[in-house]
């Protein structure tokens, strides 16, 4: 029967194709954050038309990028959410700081422009904890004179995968509410008390484009590309700060790098003027002692290309890199960290 | 004697050495498809034992009332299965009763109705359907269906199902168009191919003498249709519905874009809601410790599930037929 | 009297038969509707993404000159593999239940089994070679994908092999056997000759299923942007290429996540189309 015979043939095609495949040693493979993937992305071409060597990221979100390093999959990590000391100590695994950017509060409201409205981190807490429900609400006008606030109730949109950006929004509003510490926390995924989830950047800056008197957070860069309406925010100097990229770096500098153990500083709610209140940074994390040392070598090759080679890309794609004192604390960590 | 010559001289084996050959191959071919039967259920059971071991500190911690609790708090590490199993149950029961009638009028034409010529073409249209990826469906569905959802077809059920006494309650809620309602419009969508298919093609193995012999009786295509060709292949059918709701109970990534991802519990179906699938796509990557264990306990209670409803198919079609 | 009786029961026998073909040709119409409204997007959104480098670079960062060719190459490699393991095994699978085990208790639970297989979340599919596969394995690999898209493919193949075996006449198995015919022979020459457009719309149900899965490859074959040929390396494949690309803030590559969306939609309508007019030519 020659359908049978075909299956045959094609099973020793495919053996044959199969030993012929070569798989390449000098690959670096990784995981984790979406937030750092665009210019990580942007970076490994550049590396590879620089280098020959080829960087296989994949966006799988922070923790299954921490997972699949420590269940050796991976060379590298990266997470927006760093990993604590003690967990670092008992897995032997290393962390620094490779990108930071903004986190931005978007909203679709009848007949206010994109840029008009103002929040502090309260009325946002009271917002995301149902303790708000209408656009017109007293505590969002005290904040907005001049504004023509509708009589419309408010949707709460959410990432619903797990996320570092929720992590970083979550974060700010426990820094900020001791209501929303104590009622909801900061993690990946919380159990939001209002609201409903919408997948990924793209979903939240779809839905919230298709729904009217909606609000939510994204990565700047999703506001920039979908032309969504986007708010200001008070900071804690109480100054009001427009998003740019000036007040992100704002907030990465005023972070105090040099004295955080492992890296380990969360720059959300930072001092400053000119300060973004909610910033993010993502981590890359690798084994001290890795199985494959020439991976974790070749790795850190590409890291170094990054932080001296890469500020452009960083920029083009609305990101702030790393500053370069920062960057030589890093390189200098890794002597000690990695033995390079 | 060990061999013989046909009518034209040629040396033909003996019957003894041709049987015990032949004895030999069945035997080899048994055995193949004995091992990939065996496979088969070696593969579930591994998946089941895998995922059991892995789903253990939940049970041990929340014991059974993990399955009827309904908060779902990665911060305070607190997990209940609830809310996505309810959701995964009527969002598929409400795709089946959607897709399982279309399905069969689409068969029913097919195989009664369309001229010869248009059957193929017309056929292979329809199963196209399954061809589209799941991650399709859901980006279709939140940028084509939702906005309708929201504009049209909820405000209208809201003022007309909803108003009705007892059922109305389930289409009273702020709609935002993503919800289970829209889930499970995709999701009848995507089933919808697996079942047309197969019943079509089990309609065609309807003998042509039986067929005719109906319809030379005077009676209609209708009558033909429900009183040869359905009881003639119940079985097959039901095969066909159990293929689709297989893949309704499942499916991942196009509820993940529609559902709305909200683990509370809603009391009304067109509210944003959550799926088993929904919510391990959206929290498996970054789960670890008792999340992780409540995750893979979603799983597990989402085999149980398919389990009790082919049992409850079987039940329902009686101790004497198999299918 | 009697005629009149006769008529009025003859004119709700029509009634009732035109009513309910009305349904089966508008069921039909709403089908195409719904396929009409997914190419149509489709194509609106993703026509603009197709050109020649498409089908010729791999997958580029936001705002460079690429295509998808490493990821066609992906699909093409991880499905047709798993469709290698899943297809002899599942029509094996389903030949033992029907042939030689049909209606005995072991039977019934194996078919059982393999029908609670079938509803078995993509995703958890993708966690169970994850942890058997990937993580001994130290790393994704295309081998691990395929391994995952064939446990879903499996069930599928096995249950249409059965459904279809069950729909061959005993009088023929019992002419094959008459004849003096092994089992063996009287399978591959006749019973599956006769059985062959059922099982193919199976496995073409089960490739168009498994070619557009997403979640069970995300953790198994992983991704690349680079043209990977190894099969024990990561390697991209359309669908995690559309969710990779569809999820970044560059509307360039959200362009071309839609242009793979368009193609590998199309590629699978083509493919129906050969295999349907293939097992046509066979069967007349």
């Amino acid at each position: 029967m020659s359908f049978m015979k075909s299956i045959l043939a094609g099973t020793a095609a495919i053996a044959l194709v199969s030993l012929s495949g070569t798989a390449f040693a000098a690959d670096v493979a990784g995981a984790g954050s979406s937030f750092i993937a665009p210019v990580l992305s942007k970076w490994a071409e550049g590396y590879k038309a620089a280098t020959g060597n080829a960087i296989n990221y994949q966006s799988v979100g922070s923790g299954a990028g921490i997972k699949a390093l420590l269940s050796k999959t991976v060379t590298f990590g990266a997470s927006d959410k760093p990993m604590s000391d003690a967990d670092l100590e008992k897995n032997g695994v290393a962390q620094f700081p490779m990108i930071s950017g903004g986190i931005v509060v978007t909203y679709n409201i009848d007949g206010v422009k994109p840029g008009e409205l103002v929040f502090d981190g309260k009325t946002l807490a009271d917002i995301f904890l149902g303790n708000i429900t209408k656009w017109n609400d007293k505590e969002i006008a005290a904040l907005n004179p001049g504004v023509k606030l509708p009589d419309q109730a408010i949707s709460v949109v959410y990432r619903a995968d797990g996320s570092g950006t929720t992590f970083n929004f979550t974060n700010y509003l426990s820094k900020v509410s001791a209501d929303w510490k104590s009622k909801v926390g900061s993690d990946t995924t919380v159990d939001w008390p209002v609201g409903f989830g919408a997948k990924g950047s793209e979903g939240v800056s779809t839905t919230v484009n298709q729904t009217a008197g909606s609000i939510s957070y994204v990565e700047y860069s999703y506001v920039v590309a979908n032309h969504i309406g986007y708010s200001k925010m008070k900071n804690a100097a109480g100054k009001v700060v427009e998003p740019t990229l000036a007040s992100f770096a704002a907030a990465a500098a005023n972070a105090d790098w040099a004295h955080a153990k492992n890296f380990n500083e969360i720059i959300t709610d930072q001092p400053g003027d000119a300060t973004w209140p909610i910033a993010a940074s993502t981590w890359v994390l690798m084994y001290k002692k890795p199985a494959d040392a020439a991976a974790n070598a070749d790795a850190l090759k590409f890291f170094d290309w990054a932080y001296t080679k890469g500020q452009k890309d960083a920029t083009d794609l609305n990101y702030v890199a790393i500053p370069d004192n920062v960057a030589k604390i890093v390189m200098n960590a890794w002597k000690s960290d990695f033995g390079m | 004697m060990t061999a013989s010559t046909d009518f034209a001289g040629q040396v033909v084996p003996d019957s003894a050495a041709i049987s015990r050959r032949f004895r030999r191959q069945d035997r080899l071919f048994f055995l193949l498809t004995l091992g990939s039967a065996t496979l088969v259920v070696a593969l579930l059971l591994a998946i089941l034992v895998v995922l059991a071991i892995e789903a253990w500190p939940t049970f041990s911690t929340f014991g059974l009332s993990f399955l009827w609790g309904t908060t779902w708090s990665a911060p305070r590490d607190i997990y209940g299965a609830l809310p996505a199993v309810l959701g995964t149950l009527i969002s598929s029961f409400i795709a089946m009763l959607i897709a399982v009638p279309l399905s069969v009028g689409i068969a029913v034409f097919l195989t009664e109705l369309c001229p010869a010529r248009l059957r193929r073409p017309l056929g292979t249209a329809i199963e196209l359907l399954a061809g589209v990826p799941s991650i399709i469906y859901g980006i279709v569905g939140l940028f084509v269906l939702v906005p309708l959802m929201q504009s049209t077809i909820l405000p209208v059920l809201m003022a007309t199902v909803g108003q009705l006494p007892l059922i109305g309650r389930l289409f009273q809620a702020p709609a935002p168009g993503i919800g289970l309602l829209t889930a499970s419009f995709v999701l009848s969508v995507m089933i919808l191919p697996f079942i047309t298919a197969i019943t079509r093609d089990v309609f065609n193995t309807v003998p042509v003498m039986l067929r005719e012999s109906a319809y030379g009786m005077g009676m209609t295509t209708w009558e033909v249709v429900r009183h040869i060709i359905i009881p003639y292949t119940r079985l097959g059918m039901v095969g066909s519905i159990m293929l689709g709701l297989g893949r309704a109970l499942g499916e991942t990534m196009a509820v993940t874009f529609v559902v709305g991802s909200v683990t509370r519990l809603q009391t009304s179906i067109i509210s944003p809601s959550t799926t088993i699938s929904a919510q391990i796509a959206n929290s498996f990557g970054d789960a670890d410790g008792l999340q992780l264990s409540s995750l893979i306990a979603l799983g597990l209670i989402l085999f149980v599930l398919s389990f009790c409803v082919l049992a409850l198919a079987k039940w329902l079609i009686g101790r004497t037929d198999s299918f | 009297m009697e005629t009149a009786v006769r008529s009025s029961i003859m004119n709700r026998r029509y009634r009732r038969n035109r009513i309910m073909m009305a349904l089966a040709i508008g069921s039909s119409a709403l089908g195409l509707f719904f396929l009409a409204v997914i190419l149509a997007t489709l194509v609106y959104r993703g026509i603009d993404a197709i050109n020649l480098d498409v089908f010729t670079m791999s997958i580029p960062a936001q705002g460079s000159r690429g295509g998808l060719v490493n990821a066609m190459y992906g699909t093409v490699v991880i499905t047709g593999l798993a469709m290698l393991i899943a297809t002899p095994i599942g029509i094996l699978a389903g030949t033992y239940l029907v042939e030689f085990a049909n209606g005995s208790t072991l039977a019934e639970a194996a078919k059982f089994i393999n029908d609670v297989l079938l509803s078995a979340p993509s995703i958890v599919i993708g966690v169970f070679i994850y942890g058997a596969v990937v993580v001994p394995m130290h790393g994704n690999s295309a081998i691990a994908g395929a391994l995952a898209l064939a446990l879903i493919a499996l069930p599928v193949v096995n249950r249409t092999t059965q459904d279809m075996l069950k729909l061959v006449p005993n009088a023929l198995r019992e002419a094959t056997a008459a004849l003096g015919a092994p089992r063996w022979m009287s399978m591959t020459m006749v019973i599956y000759r006769s059985a062959w457009t059922g099982i193919l719309t199976g496995i073409l149900l089960a490739v168009a299923r498994i070619s557009g899965e997403t979640a069970p490859l995300l953790f198994t074959a992983g991704y690349s942007k680079f043209w990977n040929t190894g099969l024990t390396g990561p390697m991209a494949s359309l669908p995690v290429a559309i969710n990779t690309l569809a999820a970044d803030p560059g509307p360039d590559l959200k362009r071309l996540a839609w242009g793979g969306a368009l193609i590998i939609t199309v590629a699978i309508l083509a493919l129906n189309i050969l295999a349907r007019s293939l097992a046509g030519r066979r069967s007349s």
